[in-house]
């Protein structure tokens, strides 16, 4: 009795929360979801999108607006070439994408808020805004990253020819050969906007080169290099914009007040057992 | 022990009577201010009267032309029928919200969406852009306060593109009401929007819905907010490709360079520091006003 009195007030309880909570606050678990986006050209000439890891345009598909809506931490997004050379940036809002991967083929500008994996493979011409943890090149491609980048892997060609550059840090550069896989190089801790191949030549200053153990420093610290260091004060503020979000004040005082009351009479219940 | 759990009972108990009389007495509160600000709104909306729909400048030329030709073909031989028509000239009217604009020179301008809740006075203060973010018409404190134009828009000398930030209420109150047009029916059902200024009535047509955020500083992204003047043609492009690509979904509504713009801008909650943007484009002009002094 006294186990289905204390279930039934936590259920009630529980109920009046989940009822309670505005929209803001939703307390929700999903499952990282895959999405496939392309620039379709004619009559919508922007960037579209389906979810899945393949981009079928008849199939039908949608617009960028809606995948921001749906997009979230640890999704991927995989980006293929479409039939137009793009008019506009990919923006992909704020959120932490686990996996980003830019097809061969490929004119885009991304916007992440940051990624786990991110794949460049080779013919695309991309720029990556966001924190990469780990990059992986295939060669021959254009491609600079905006922000730090923590491990970079250059899968190079055999006559390498590919520009890539990182105009934050970068924590570990790894290059071998895609063909046999034999390795090239390493370096470590390169120093913020120096990491440039040109050509399919290295040409980083000998002084921009830091050591493993900052390198390990920073990769246990769980944060992507230069993250660390205050680069550009004010940088990570956002925007005045007027915020214009209903307070949540008196919900969250009637969840208080049922929290409180259940717990209350719990003890209660208790004392007079 | 038992002394301890009944004095935590207690405190609890406390604890929830103080939860549940706050919450009451700052509903209380808000239901005062809302009956305010409803009382005040009301006595500011022209009565039914003088709410009558007026003619536009383009229905007033065309009943003034069919007015005019039975006249014309009556006097065929009148040498002056060869010469081309007189643009007519409307005579300008009252302007609606004339009171309003009297009561407060903060006013703006008036927005209305037709049978929407979107029906309120818009305010201006280039001294400090949130002073009625909130607080009511009359700058007495309200949780859902007043519609706001971003300073950096202006309504003369109008800039290309207006931005009004509201509250997304959960009443439906202000822009409360906005989400709403991400369902295409309901865009279908409600594309016109109209901003009465103190010099005219400007008419406006949905041309794109799309969620975004704020973003920050170093971001170099599209920033709707940022949107207020296209100098140039590759300016309007950048912002008139955007807000297509990013549309929900496509209203048919085409844009060119030298066009004006009104800018519907919310919060929500998709992500961290989200809005829910709606932007119109200027359509034909509507009646123009007596300056308000007059």
């Amino acid at each position: 009795m006294k186990k289905k009195f204390k279930a039934l007030f936590f259920t009630l309880a529980a109920i009046a929360i989940c009822a309670f909570l505005p929209k803001g606050n939703t307390l929700t678990v999903n499952a990282a979801e895959s999405y496939s986006v392309e620039y379709v050209g004619g009559t919508y000439d922007a960037w579209r999108y389906q979810p899945g890891t393949s981009f079928d345009e008849p199939k039908g598909h949608g617009p960028l607006g809606e995948l921001m809506l749906k997009l979230k931490d640890g999704d991927t997004v995989i980006v293929f070439q479409g039939d137009t050379a793009p008019k506009t940036n990919l923006d992909l809002g704020s959120v932490k994408l686990n996996n980003l991967t830019v097809h061969q083929g490929v004119q885009v500008v991304v916007f992440t808020g940051g990624i786990n994996e991110c794949y460049v493979l080779a013919g695309a011409f991309a720029a990556i805004n966001g924190d990469v943890t780990t990059a992986h090149i295939y060669g021959p491609t254009t491609c600079t990253f905006n922000n730090n980048v923590l491990d970079m892997y250059w899968h190079m060609e055999d006559s390498p020819s590919s520009n890539i550059s990182c105009n934050g840090t970068v924590g570990y550069f790894n290059a071998s050969y895609a063909s046999s896989g034999s390795y090239w190089a390493a370096f470590y801790s390169i120093a913020k906007g120096q990491h440039i191949i040109k050509d399919g030549k290295y040409n980083v200053p000998s002084w921009a080169y830091g050591t493993e153990e900052d390198y390990l420093k920073t990769k246990n610290a769980g944060a992507a290099p230069g993250t660390t260091t205050p680069s550009n004060p004010g940088s990570d503020e956002y925007d005045s914009v007027p915020k214009t979000g209903d307070s949540n004040t008196v919900l969250l005082l009637f969840c208080a007040a049922i929290l409180s009351f259940t717990a209350s009479a719990i003890l209660r219940r208790k004392e007079s057992n | 022990m038992n002394t301890f759990k009944r004095l935590l009972s207690v405190l609890f108990a406390v604890l929830a009577a103080v939860c549940l009389i706050a919450a009451i007495a700052i509903l209380l509160r808000r239901h005062a201010e809302d009956a305010h600000a409803d009382r005040l709104l009301e006595s500011l909306r022209p009565s039914e009267a003088q709410s009558q729909p007026i003619p536009s400048l383009g229905e007033i030329a065309d009943i003034l032309a069919s007015s005019e030709t039975p006249s014309v073909e009556a006097t065929p031989s009148e040498p002056s029928a060869t010469l081309p028509e007189p643009e007519p000239v409307p005579e300008p009217v009252e302007n609606p919200y004339k009171a309003a604009y009297l009561a407060n020179a903060d006013m703006a301008a008036w927005i209305q969406i037709p049978d929407t809740p979107v029906d309120y006075p818009v305010m201006w203060t280039p001294r400090d852009e949130e002073y009625y973010l909130l607080r009511g018409f009359d700058g007495k404190s309200n949780q859902n306060g007043c519609l706001i134009l971003d300073t950096d828009s202006c309504v003369n000398p109008l800039t290309t593109n207006l931005i009004i930030h509201g509250h997304n209420m959960k009443s439906g109150e202000m822009f409360g009401s906005l989400m709403k047009y991400q369902n295409e029916e309901y865009y279908q059902a409600h594309k016109e929007i109209i901003l009465y200024t103190p010099e005219c009535q400007r008419n406006y047509e949905v041309i794109a819905v799309f969620p975004s955020q704020v973003y920050k500083k170093k971001d170099k992204v599209f920033k709707f907010y940022q949107f207020f003047r296209a100098d140039t043609e590759e300016e309007f492009d950048y912002f008139y490709n955007n807000i297509k690509n990013l549309s929900l979904y496509d209203t048919g509504v085409t844009a060119e360079f030298g066009d004006h713009f009104l800018t519907l801008s919310t919060c929500a909650y998709h992500v961290t520091n989200g809005r829910f943007v709606v932007i119109a484009k200027e359509t034909e002009p509507g009646d123009a006003y007596y300056p308000i002094e007059k």
